[in-house]
């Protein structure tokens, strides 16, 4: 398998796998399952049997840290040039929580095709949409708006520890999972208490 | 469509192909790789961290009351000691009662649909393995891995294991016979208002022997196991549990 030390210049590309189980386009019809799949190349491209839109320069990815040990990290995904039609799409499809993979895939710049070296593509990030916001760009002279959706994607770490509960020993603590449960009213008062256990 | 269509016919760029497809499946081992290495670092920081750190309410050796106090999730098996939760001086000062709440009561096991159950293994009082009298539940001797005896605390302590809430008594593993009551039929003062809810714990009763050096609760460890072992059914279990997991809707979760 030849490494990259073999091309003297070389391309690379992102391209960003989104699953939205909730997917509504229009307000008549009834929300899907799909798969927004898009990458920072120009043209389409196939990874895998699916293709990613090339939406070039409207795309912007953060960048992400790379480490030996999975970790919690944040990254954005700008999306610019979204007209306003597509806005209810945004809006009412259930973006916040769809996990999102990022690949990274590199090219022969003159021909334009994947170069045939090892894990490539290669996986770059897994995470979730954590958040998102819009922001409009008007065009006086045009008349015209777009807009630019950021996602803001959290990887798995970040979204299980945001989400983990758990008891303590307190009747606060008790009483929100089991209201009538008093089994725990009275840790409050032993702290501190002293008992003369053995006292004639 | 999507709205990256409406993109690139904006841009004039390209035609989308954007279609509905089947969801990717790693996220499960994704998660508890990295859940498990997470709590791996956390717990090499946690030996490195200085002694005037705040005080770390969920550890797992057996704590004072306090309502800071973490109540743990035990997979598989683990020796700790519990949290007092309640403590009862009784019998003119000559017998004390304590609940010692070990850890949570699990959920079902994804792989087969069963309920998980924990069970008493082991108990230890000051690092010494308890032995109990025929009846399972009162101390007969104290033993060391060399052998050695102590049967000075014989009819002392009583210990009775629960393992679910205040109505689900169960023995310790390796004895035929043990807890038979309730918890709030024994406790002093409790009612059945106590029910300990989705609790494992355990009462234990204390009798005042100056000369058999039983005078106070020692350091009790409770060796449990539980029957959810498999890395699926306790990442599952964790993932979906909305009292001490992630909470994470079932539906949501990849297959």
């Amino acid at each position: 398998m030849p490494t990259l030390n073999g091309y003297n210049s070389i391309e690379n590309h992102l391209f960003v796998r989104i699953e939205v189980d909730y997917y509504k386009s229009s307000s008549s019809s009834s929300p899907i399952s799909t798969v927004l799949r898009f990458s920072d190349r120009r043209t389409p491209f196939v990874i895998n049997g699916e293709t990613y839109t090339g939406l070039g320069n409207l795309v912007s990815i953060t960048s992400s840290s790379s480490e030996l040990r999975t970790s919690s990290g944040e990254l954005s995904i700008s999306i610019s040039g979204i007209p306003n039609s597509s806005i209810y799409e945004i809006v009412n499809s259930r973006i916040k929580g769809c996990p999102v993979t990022i690949y990274r895939g590199i090219f022969n710049p003159v021909t334009g095709e994947l170069l045939g070296v090892e894990n490539n593509p290669m996986s770059r990030y897994k995470g979730f949409v954590n958040n998102y916001s819009l922001q409009e760009n008007y065009d006086i002279d045009q008349r015209l708006a777009s807009n630019t959706i950021v996602l803001i994607c959290n990887s798995s770490i970040d979204v299980l520890q945001n989400k983990v509960t758990g008891r303590t020993t307190s009747p606060t603590s008790q009483k929100k999972f089991y209201p009538s449960d008093i089994s725990m009213d009275r840790v409050t008062n032993l702290e501190n208490a002293t008992f003369n256990f053995g006292a004639s | 469509m999507s709205f990256i269509d409406d993109i690139a016919d904006f841009a004039s760029s390209t035609k989308s192909f954007i279609t509905g497809n089947g969801i990717g499946s790693t996220l499960a081992r994704t998660a508890l790789a990295g859940l498990a290495l997470s709590q791996i670092a956390k717990s090499i920081n946690k030996d490195n961290e200085k002694k005037d750190t705040p005080t770390d309410y969920s550890i797992r050796n057996q704590s004072a009351p306090n309502t800071n106090n973490s109540i743990p999730v035990v997979y598989g098996t683990a020796i700790l000691g519990g949290k007092v939760t309640d403590a009862v001086l009784t019998n003119s000062n000559q017998t004390m009662w304590f609940c010692l709440t070990i850890c949570e009561k699990t959920g079902t096991l994804m792989s087969t649909g069963a309920n998980s159950q924990i069970s008493f293994e082991a108990v230890y009082w000051n690092q010494l393995k308890v032995n109990f009298q025929s009846d399972g539940i009162t101390v007969a001797s104290f033993s060391d891995e060399d052998g050695n005896v102590v049967t000075d605390p014989d009819g002392l302590i009583k210990i009775y294991p629960f393992s679910g809430n205040s109505t689900s008594p169960i023995n310790f593993s390796g004895y035929s016979s043990g807890n038979g009551y309730y918890a709030y039929n024994l406790f002093p003062d409790w009612t059945t208002s106590h029910t300990m809810s989705d609790l494992v714990f355990a009462l234990v009763r204390v009798d005042y022997n100056k000369t058999k050096n039983v005078t106070e609760l020692g350091d009790i460890q409770f060796k449990v196991k539980n029957t959810i072992v498999q890395p699926g059914d306790c990442l599952y279990d964790y993932m979906t549990n909305t009292r001490y997991g992630a909470g994470i809707a079932p539906g949501e979760i990849n297959q």
